[in-house]
């Protein structure tokens, strides 16, 4: 694992219930450089399937 | 299903992230003790969703995957029973429970999950107000070497080209009729999750001392003893514990007990819990 990313996985309310998605962000103060990237995966796979590396982006992957 | 509300979340653990499915009553509020179930491996929380929301009509149910399982990051290398207690502990601990939180809660564990009660039970008695199993892992010299032979080592996915569609073919295709395909493939879709690192918790399970640590247990102890491997091993874990209730429940096959016979199963455990 990238010790300068840090990831977390997460739940938010959605229409159809709750969302999963996993939230990769740099470790320290570039998280606020650039605007964040939202990853929409094909089917039938889910977010899961990018291993990213967000060295400078806040990223946000969401399962469909 | 009763009037309940049912979320997924996760809570920092020793190993990364914790994966749980909460339920609880419509209103949000109950008097009653919460109560966290510990699965059987491979599976994850995942397997006890019926029962869970049949007793979330009038108490929370937190429903985690053991650290490796389910949604649950896997620690890094085999560990023991003990080190999923504590994973457990920074769970409860996270939800506010123990000493210097809201106390104690009830306990439900079976297989895998009945020994990660258990010494949660023995190591934290203030996370533990009351503990039930639906079966006790408790082996016989002889049947931990079996189980070493059949459940020991990494899982053969890249070894064995029918390994998956094996397990495919016996637990959906061939599965229990009473219940739904489309759950049969859940299940079977969940045990695939643990990759690899399945091994680990039945490593853990043949290397803990059962008999000691039940015989540590001073919570009052409701052991359901259904149709499964483990029936005889229940009731003799029920002689090692000093407070124990050992009620014969034998006509509910184990992998039916969840899903066809949760109404059943929460009566007898609401029974338990309720009492002061």
């Amino acid at each position: 694992m990238n010790r300068h990313v840090a990831i977390e996985r997460k739940y938010v309310d959605g229409p159809c219930g709750q969302i999963h998605f996993i939230k990769a962000h740099p470790n320290g103060s570039l998280i606020q450089i650039k605007p964040p990237l939202v990853c929409f995966h094909q089917s039938p796979v889910s977010g899961a399937q990018k291993e990213i590396a967000a060295e400078v982006r806040r990223f946000l992957d969401a399962d469909t | 299903m009763a009037d309940i509300i049912a979320k997924r979340f996760y809570i920092d653990g020793p190993y990364g992230q914790v994966h749980l499915r909460e339920a609880k009553p419509l209103s949000g509020k109950s008097h009653k003790t919460p109560l966290i179930c510990f699965h059987q491996s491979p599976i994850s929380g995942i397997q006890y969703r019926p029962f869970q929301d049949v007793m979330a009509a009038d108490r929370i149910v937190w429903c985690p995957d053991t650290p490796g399982f389910g949604g649950s990051d896997a620690p890094p290398d085999v560990v023991t029973i003990n080190n999923y207690a504590n994973a457990m502990v920074a769970v409860l601990e996270g939800l506010g429970y123990g000493k210097s939180g809201a106390g104690a809660v009830d306990v439900f564990g079976g297989h895998t999950g009945s020994v990660i009660g258990t010494e949660l039970a023995v190591t934290r008695p203030d996370l533990v107000r009351r503990i039930a199993y639906p079966s006790v892992a408790l082996f016989t010299d002889e049947q931990r070497t079996m189980m070493m032979q059949r459940f020991g080592g990494p899982p053969e996915y890249f070894t064995d080209p029918d390994f998956v569609s094996n397990v495919y073919k016996k637990t959906v295709l061939e599965g229990h009729a009473e219940l739904d395909p489309e759950r049969r493939l859940e299940l079977f879709a969940e045990r695939l999750r643990s990759g690899m690192k399945a091994w680990y918790a039945p490593e853990a399970v043949m290397s803990y001392e059962a008999e000691e640590r039940l015989g540590e247990l001073t919570q009052p102890a409701l052991i359901l003893v259904l149709d499964d491997m483990l029936a005889e091993n229940s009731r003799r874990a029920g002689a090692l514990i000093s407070n124990s209730t050992v009620v014969e429940m034998t006509h509910i096959p184990h992998a039916l007990a969840w899903d066809v016979h949760a109404d059943e199963i929460a009566t007898a455990v609401r029974e338990f819990f309720d009492q002061e």
